[in-house]
């Protein structure tokens, strides 16, 4: 265990800014200029709520925080976080895969939203600073549920939380259950193939959406497919969410002319990969939109 | 001469081994609807190991004669990487731009040929350790520069890695396996190429005085050499992504059944690479379900055998 008294070592450490007239720091280390930042890029947005500054890692956190109308909390947030445009305006603390240590502490948030196992060494940063940390790692879309639930709570935004829970809860179940389930391959990289496996969110949004994914019993969440896998697996629909091939280049490919999504013409390439992939607020969207690729007849009146 | 017989036939009898269980396992199985397309497939993966596996090998024997340096092979040299790098760049660059890997791999190669050509000149003559340090300088460069332009380019990491560590896995459209069609053409005539310089690799490999007293050209064969190398290694790459061991091994193994001569090693290094990294594919892509990186199943093979090369005979 490390001990305080060291503090020179850490790079901030916990009790800095109690301790040192503040004037001088937030000369040195920026938190004026953040701040400014802050009030610029939000233009008519009031200044934060006292008493929660939260930093968001996690783009699906973030959106989970502007759906119950906490955006205003967020002091900070990551080069990766699009969604809604107004998280675009927040002061970047960095990218997703490299959040800048320094930048979050200047911010002296309250509470940072980060996910696991992508910003493990932060977390342990973070905590030995002792800045609260909730840790975002829903595994399927109960718990997405929760997270929402949970994350509402913690920006005092507990009614709203239910009430967006309730409203999404209602749109999954009216999704009907559809008497035939087309095999899926999902490919998420072209060179080489790679697709996802059972452990995934898309996996379960496919069963949701009344789909079966080829590669369910794959261990690996994303392992990479051989390429007579997938034509032995004869898929009837090919998802693309890369940009890097087309419908198109997938229906010219050597060897793939009798798999029944070729033959059938049904593969779908430029689909929104966030809905897909970001598991918040929008995640029964994109429950819907593969329901509708899947079973176009069915879902019309829907 | 009798054991150089007994040698052709087991390399044959490797090459034709490997090709049959390439063909015969893999994860479509052997019957079945759909075979036909599964077999068509394996055919192309086989063809794909074949020219990888012979030019890596032929490439890694000509730059360990030309640079009296049992070290050298397309990896020590940075093209591989220059090629991984080049082929990055285009993938990185959108789909469009994706379907000119190869040729992006091309221009990487012979682009770290010319720049590892520059450093390594000193004073009008290019110097064989200059060479090799000025490849492993770029070497390191470009495996960073690949990552980056991945990271950059918001593509997964695990194309990464692939790139930098190999696989048979390229899906072929219409236009790449017509692209490959040409380089199996080139492949071939780029190797025949090699060989038809093995009397001045011969001279060569006894050191470069000695062989300008004896009137070999070097600089002439050394640039030959070494442009030759590149556009085979660069075509390879952007099919394959960069591949170990296979380019250093294979002809220190070939010259234990063959001895030193050129006109001998370096088609025994075409046959036994082609055989050996059809092997490595056939367990990467089996042992573990969803397949592995080539170069892990080349490096666990191939680095012990360095060992004992290293301890033994060098």
């Amino acid at each position: 265990m490390k001990t305080r008294s060291g503090a020179g070592h850490d790079p901030i450490p916990a009790k800095y800014w109690d301790r040192v007239p503040s004037p001088v720091l937030q000369c040195c280390l920026g938190r004026v200029l953040a701040t400014a930042l802050l009030l610029v890029g939000c233009g008519q947005r009031t200044t934060p709520e006292p008493g929660l500054r939260a930093v968001s890692l996690v783009p699906s956190v973030t959106e989970i925080v502007y759906a119950v109308g906490a955006g205003k909390m967020l002091v900070g947030n990551t080069n990766q976080e699009d969604f809604p445009e107004a998280a675009k305006t927040v002061y970047k603390v960095g990218d997703f895969m490299s959040p800048d240590l320094e930048r979050i502490v200047a911010l002296r948030p309250s509470l940072v939203f980060l996910t696991l196992p992508m910003h493990r060494s932060l977390l342990e940063k973070l905590a030995e600073l002792k800045i609260p940390t909730y840790v975002s790692r829903p595994a399927d879309i109960e718990a997405v549920f929760r997270e929402i639930d949970t994350v509402a709570q913690l920006v005092g935004r507990k009614a709203v939380g239910e009430s967006l829970v309730a409203s999404m809860r209602r749109r999954l179940d009216s999704i009907p259950s559809f008497p035939d389930t087309p095999r899926v391959y999902v490919e998420i990289s072209g060179t080489p193939l790679m697709t996802a496996g059972g452990g995934t969110f898309i996996n379960e949004l496919l069963l949701r959406a009344g789909g079966r994914n080829v590669f369910a019993s794959s261990v690996q969440e994303y392992p990479v497919a051989d390429p007579e896998a997938v034509v032995k697996a004869d898929p009837q629909v090919i998802l693309l969410l890369h940009p890097d091939m087309s419908v198109k280049d997938v229906a010219q490919r050597v060897g793939w002319g009798g798999i029944s999504a070729v033959r059938n013409g049904l593969i779908y390439d430029k689909l929104d990969e966030d809905l897909l992939f970001r598991p918040g607020p929008r995640i029964v969207d994109g429950v819907v939109l593969l329901a509708k690729l899947l079973h176009p007849q069915t879902t019309d009146e829907h | 001469m009798r054991r150089q017989s007994l040698g052709w036939v087991g390399l044959v009898l490797l090459l034709v081994s490997a090709s049959a269980l390439s063909i015969a396992v893999g994860p479509g199985g052997i019957t079945g609807a759909g075979i036909s397309s599964v077999m068509n497939l394996r055919l192309l993966r086989l063809a794909l190991g074949i020219i990888a596996g012979g030019v890596l090998a032929v490439v890694g024997a000509s730059l360990q004669g030309l640079l009296q340096n049992p070290l050298a092979d397309p990896f020590t040299m940075g093209v591989a990487s220059g090629a991984a790098l080049g082929a990055s760049l285009t993938l990185v660059m959108g789909r469009t731009a994706g379907a000119f890997a190869p040729v992006g791999g091309f221009v990487g190669a012979l682009v770290t040929m010319l720049v590892v050509y520059a450093l390594a000149r000193v004073r009008g003559r290019v110097t064989v350790t200059g060479l090799v340090l000025a490849g492993v300088i770029m070497s390191f460069l470009f495996s960073s520069l690949v990552m980056l332009a991945m990271i950059l380019g918001r593509r997964t990491l695990g194309e990464a890695i692939y790139m930098m560590m190999g696989h048979l896995g390229a899906v072929f459209t219409g236009t790449t396996a017509r692209l490959f069609a040409a380089v199996v053409v080139l492949s071939i005539a780029g190797c025949g190429w090699l060989f038809s310089m093995s009397r001045s690799l011969d001279i060569m490999s006894s050191g470069e005085e000695a062989a300008e007293t004896l009137g070999v050209d070097t600089q002439r064969v050394t640039k030959t050499v070494f442009v030759v190398s590149s556009v085979l290694v660069g075509m390879v790459v952007s099919f394959t992504g960069a591949i170990s061991f296979v380019g250093l091994v294979v002809p220190h193994l070939v010259r234990m059944l063959f001895g030193p001569e050129h006109r001998r090693v370096l088609p025994g290094s075409f046959v036994a690479g082609a055989g050996i990294l059809l092997l490595s594919d056939v367990l990467a892509r089996n042992v573990v379900p969803g397949g592995l990186p080539l170069s892990i199943v080349t490096a666990l093979v191939g680095v012990p055998f360095f060992i004992y090369l290293l301890r033994s005979r060098l």
